[in-house]
């Protein structure tokens, strides 16, 4: 089931509804019978998958905090194997096997790769994920095992964050579902405001976007180094907006339902650096690979030349978490250069005390650092990502030379007629613009509402003003959240 | 609790009365080309409204001395009588059927309708590409015509993200077979549509296109059964046509089996129509192969014809309407 479709709209009222009016004891069973519907709307036979990962995982925690000794490594292995197996299967066996194909046929041998016709289920690498942290924390101690297996299957299923995260903790998660909620209306208030911010984020900002960068991205070689840049820069508020908005919708339901989830983004953009851009960008997900893979490789307590190992052996697989192909391994890679080198960098040079101007100079580079990482995430291809790297300066002497010399009619034909245009008209592109900037007015305010103290009307004619936005702007060609195929 | 549901009651209707207004004003936005299209028609009381694809304005063939497209050969062909057309690329009976519920909303009822119904409607390329579906539009059609219309637009996005989702995955791992023999699936059978295809590649299309028995749950067949009915009783005369094939290059591939199988195809057809009184012209076997054209990038038997095909086929319709 798609957060924004109609089914949704029925789904969320009813479940939070029944929610309420049910005993406490039984609310568990109505959130997975209610998580199941959510997940089979898409493929009822994944369901499968699902119970066989749940049923082993349940039962090594169960057997990790019963046994002593080196049994419990076996158990260990035994499930990561099995969840990642699966994840193997599904998700990189095509991948895997055509790079050996490549590799045989270089090596001259004979080897054909036979593919797998397999729909990858949704949400498994999300989920999977999830399980393995309960796991891992159950065998390091950190984590008692849930003996409750209901409760362990909602945690696993949890409707609003089954799909596309935030991959939650059981130390987070589990204590909550057994703890009797009652209706809290500012609660449930905060909880509907967020799906509304998140579906306008998502229906209104990011698919606008995505004509844009479906347009451009999908034959690069037939447009300007402009068209390029502001196509790239598009993917950037996207994905942003996409995956963000499917994050506050998320945390927006189980806040409903009063469940609080961990916070997925913290306003990326404007990260002063890398390592601050990966304390604000999908949170769960670098949390997790910060405690699971890097802190196990040595972390930061190691020589600097592992340190470095360890970054790029962490966003290498960051970028194959995202999907099986080189365009993410080296989008990956390329963040952990930049963090290796943003670690030299504040080595060798002095730290710039109270230069205030440095922060919003850095935000910049960092934004344009991370932007110029997308086009390897978005481009079909290795191939269309180097061309497109290759072209995002090409023109530039002619476009700043009409800039400075205020020849924005110059500039605006080079952007929306030159080639067929970018996919949104002058007009359109310009709403686009002010609703970016309308929800980043938005988020602020939202964020900041303690301390502003926003008047009741005000903050009423917000949120009408967003629902009307999404009942009346939403365009005809909706777009899949971006992160539904990891 | 109470305080929220008041609240939440509030805000409701504060949204419904600002829909309200919105819609009101602005309820032009709402409609498609083609809907405006059939606004105008209804408006104007167009006695002859022809509905179909590609074929009606699409000239193929170099050769042609008269490039004149079917569709103007046809009205020339009608007579007196005014003329429209409700045209794009891959339309099909799924939204001819819409349109014709959206034309009975209006309270239109022009005097002929003329339905092609190309064999090609029946495979998987029309049956299950999301992009032949028209979802969006069909969706925006039914709620426009309901009590939801100042919501239609919503609605339609919020119904067509979904919609889409489903078909895409059902037209993905559609499997085409030949009697039990496995040929691939519709996605890799339908790029033979794209490309030059080989003599095999030709085959299998022949074979993925016409050869499937064509049965009464089909939706595109249900979707020209309920235009029949609807009209049925109608002082509108609506007037099928089997798009003419060309079976010469089908047999040349297949054999007599190609005929065999066009022939039971078309009369099914034929007859679940004719329950509905319905008048059905047959042009499946009566242009050779001479009388279709061909383009470098399209698959052969595509049902596009040339001069000599259009003529025959306006001429055939507008004997009809005249009669």
């Amino acid at each position: 089931m798609l957060f924004n479709s109609i089914s949704f709209f029925i789904f969320f009222p009813v479940t939070t509804i029944l929610y309420y009016l049910i005993p406490h004891t039984y609310r568990w069973i109505l959130l997975l019978v209610a998580s199941c519907y959510f997940y089979a709307y898409f493929i009822p036979s994944y369901l499968l998958i699902l119970f066989l990962l749940i049923g082993v995982d349940y039962v090594a925690g169960r057997l990790l905090e019963q046994t002593r000794g080196k049994r419990r490594r076996y158990y260990l292995w035994i499930s990561v194997l099995i969840n990642m197996g699966i994840l193997f299967v599904f998700k990189y066996f095509n991948f895997f096997n055509e790079n050996l194909e490549q590799l045989s046929r270089f090596l001259g041998l004979d080897y054909t790769a036979s593919s797998l016709q397999l729909i990858l289920p949704l949400g498994l690498s999300f989920h999977t994920f999830q399980s393995l942290s309960y796991v891992i924390d159950v065998y390091k101690g950190k984590q008692k095992a849930e003996k409750h297996p209901g409760i362990y299957a909602l945690y696993v299923m949890f409707y609003p964050q089954l799909v596309a995260g935030p991959i939650e903790r059981a130390g987070n998660m589990l204590h909550q579902f057994r703890e009797r909620k009652y209706f809290d209306e500012r609660g449930v208030t905060e909880g509907l405001k967020r799906i509304l911010i998140g579906l306008f984020k998502k229906v209104i900002v990011a698919d606008r976007l995505a004509l844009i960068v479906n347009h451009v991205y999908s034959q690069p070689n037939q447009f300007s180094g402009l068209q390029l840049s502001i196509a790239t820069v598009a993917f950037a508020f996207q994905i942003y907006c996409d995956f963000s908005g499917y994050s506050d919708i998320a945390i927006g339901s189980a806040k409903s339902l009063g469940i609080t989830l961990m916070e997925n983004f913290n306003y990326p953009y404007l990260a002063a650096s890398f390592q601050d851009f990966w304390r604000r960008w999908h949170i769960s997900l670098s949390q997790w690979f910060r405690d699971y893979v890097y802190i196990p490789l040595g972390g930061n307590r190691v020589s600097t030349i592992k340190k470095y190992r360890n970054i790029l052996i962490v966003f290498a697989v960051t970028g194959l978490w995202h999907g099986a192909s080189w365009t993410f391994v080296l989008w990956g890679l390329l963040h952990g250069i930049y963090l290796i080198i943003s670690d030299m960098i504040r080595k060798i040079s002095p730290r710039d005390k109270n230069l205030l101007f440095m922060t919003p100079v850095k935000t910049v580079i960092t934004f344009a650092c991370v932007s110029f990482a997308w086009i390897f995430f978005r481009a079909r291809t290795t191939e269309d990502a180097l061309y497109i790297v290759t072209h995002l300066t090409d023109n530039l002497l002619t476009v700043t030379r009409d800039v400075i010399t205020f020849q924005f009619p110059d500039v605006s034909a080079s952007i929306f007629r030159a080639n067929g245009g970018i996919g949104l008209n002058r007009t359109q592109f310009q709403t686009t613009v002010g609703l970016i900037i309308v929800l980043l007015g938005v988020e602020f305010l939202t964020r900041n509402k303690f301390r502003l103290k926003i008047p009741l009307l005000i903050n009423w004619a917000m949120y009408v003003l967003l629902t009307l936005a999404i009942l009346n702007m939403g365009t005809s060609v909706i777009q899949p959240f971006i992160y539904f195929q990891f | 609790m109470y305080r929220f549901i008041k609240k939440l009651v509030l805000f409701l209707i504060i949204i419904t009365i600002a829909q309200q207004i919105i819609w009101s004003a602005s309820k032009k936005s709402y409609y498609t080309q083609l809907m405006k299209d059939v606004n105008d028609f209804a408006v104007q009381k167009t006695d002859v409204i022809y509905f179909g694809d590609s074929i009606l304005t699409t000239i193929d063939e170099k050769n042609d001395n008269d490039k004149t497209p079917l569709f103007l050969m046809v009205k020339n062909a009608v007579g007196p009588y005014s003329f429209g057309m409700v045209q794009r690329n891959s339309l099909s009976p799924l939204i001819f059927s819409a349109f014709t519920d959206y034309m009975k909303f209006l309270r239109y009822t022009p005097k002929y309708i003329i339905v092609p119904v190309n064999l090609h409607y029946f495979s998987a390329m029309y049956g299950l590409h999301p992009q032949n579906q028209f979802n969006d539009e069909r969706i925006r059609m039914k709620y426009i015509v309901s009590p939801f219309a100042p919501f239609a637009d919503f609605i339609v996005n919020f119904l067509v993200s979904e919609t889409n989702m489903a078909d895409e995955r059902k037209y993905q791992n559609a499997p085409v077979y030949d009697r039990n023999t496995y040929l691939g699936t519709a996605p890799e059978l339908d790029q033979y549509a794209r490309v030059l295809p080989s003599a095999q590649q030709t085959e299998k299309f022949l074979i993925y296109t016409f050869m499937k028995d064509i049965d009464e749950n089909n939706p595109q067949l249900k979707s020209l059964m309920h235009i029949a009915e609807t009209y049925n009783t109608s002082s509108t005369k609506v007037i099928f046509y089997i798009t003419p094939v060309d079976y010469e290059t089908g047999v040349s591939h297949l054999g007599k089996r190609f005929l065999n199988q066009l022939r039971r195809n078309t009369d099914f057809i034929k007859n679940k129509l004719e329950t509905y009184n319905a008048r059905v012209l047959d042009f499946s076997l009566s242009l050779q192969a001479d009388s279709f054209s061909w383009s470098s990038d399209v698959a052969v038997v595509n049902g596009h014809i040339n001069e000599k095909g259009r003529k025959y086929l306006s001429a055939q319709i507008g004997k009809e309407i005249q009669k």
